[in-house]
């Protein structure tokens, strides 16, 4: 038998709880005059934030130049910040404001590809997690498959893209998504479905299980 | 020709863009560049306190205005409430002034009358004292 969904999910709540307090003790650092204390929230989110940007834009320019904005922003207002949500609800709305505004101004349509790091250790990265292919075909197949993919979220609206990036690749919960982007669950759900079909439609030559 | 198939789902190749992640040379370069750009916003948060401070008045003008408008009107009306307390108080004193000085002034001329009468006329020199007296009655006498 599986072990009860309930254990996990209250570990991970108690995680997520210690991680939430954590968070306000450093605020409260800054917040009192402590500078150097929002590098200690710079170091935990940086990361998280730049994927979020970065397959939004699909530019690892871009996403590295707002990532900065998005937590000068941040610094810059988090007097503001009155503690009523989780941190990092907070810091990822100010995240999808920006990258909304961006893209907005911009229209970019050009997408990133993994080719495009320069660096094997990134793609190398990806292959080490995908070890069900042979290794010969696997690099070729997997990152054609994976600029398929960028290609076919670029293609989502907006709002699609949002869900997807969130859910599926920074693993939000349905309720978390449905905070920052003000709506409700049913909608996030519903994007979510939409939005995925929508991407198994523009991929399925390439994925398994799937017929139009 | 047909693309050769996978064997992902798509969930799962949205679950390896996780690893799409820039190398450790990236992060050093934009630790140094945040770091300079959140130096930069610290020393323009100094700075510009005071002016940050008036341009919050400035944009929120519509909601200070009809209170400063208040305050100025509330302030206007103070001032010549306490401006024309003060005149009329003035006033006062001197019309009671006058009064006093105009009962002083009666008195004293009439004891001067008295004395003058007393006085033998061939000691009146030119009856200055009386001529004075009168003028001075007559000046706060108005």
């Amino acid at each position: 038998m599986d072990a009860p969904p309930e254990v996990n999910l209250d570990e991970e709540n108690v995680l997520a709880e210690q991680s939430a307090n954590e968070d306000r003790l450093w605020i409260r650092r800054v917040k009192s005059g402590n500078i150097r204390a929002f590098d200690f929230l710079i170091r935990k989110y940086q990361r998280r934030l730049y994927s979020v940007v970065y397959n939004m834009t699909a530019n690892k320019v871009d996403a590295a130049d707002l990532t900065q904005e998005i937590l000068v922003k941040a610094f810059r207002g988090i007097h503001t910040f009155k503690g009523e949500s989780h941190f990092y609800t907070w810091l990822y709305r100010i995240a999808l404001n920006t990258t909304f505004s961006f893209i907005k101004k911009s229209r970019k349509t050009s997408h990133c590809s993994l080719e495009n790091w320069d660096d094997a250790e990134v793609h190398a990265n990806i292959l080490s997690h995908s070890n069900d292919l042979e290794v010969g075909d696997r690099a070729t197949l997997l990152k054609e498959l994976q600029e398929k993919l960028n290609e076919a979220l670029q293609k989502l609206s907006l709002n699609h893209r949002t869900v997807v990036v969130l859910f599926e690749i920074e693993g939000m919960s349905h309720t978390e998504i449905a905070q920052m982007l003000h709506c409700s669950e049913g909608t996030v759900r519903s994007r979510l479905h939409y939005a995925k079909e929508q991407l198994k439609q523009l991929l399925k030559d390439y994925l398994k299980d799937y017929e139009a | 020709m047909k693309p050769k198939k996978l064997n992902f789902s798509l969930e799962e190749l949205l679950h390896l863009k996780r690893y799409e992640m820039p190398p450790e040379a990236f992060w050093e370069a934009f630790e140094k560049q945040l770091q300079c750009r959140l130096a930069l916003e610290v020393e323009r948060k100094r700075s510009f306190s005071l002016v940050k401070m008036l341009d919050a008045l400035y944009k929120n003008w519509v909601r200070w205005f009809p209170l400063a408008t208040c305050l100025c009107v509330l302030s206007f009306v103070v001032y010549t409430q306490c401006f024309r307390a003060e005149k009329l108080s003035n006033r006062f004193v001197v019309v009671a002034e006058d009064i006093v000085c105009h009962r002083a002034l009666k008195q004293f001329v009439l004891s001067a009358d008295q004395q003058l009468s007393s006085v033998p006329v061939k000691n009146l020199v030119s009856g200055s004292q009386k001529i004075v007296a009168t003028d001075t009655y007559k000046r706060f006498s108005f």
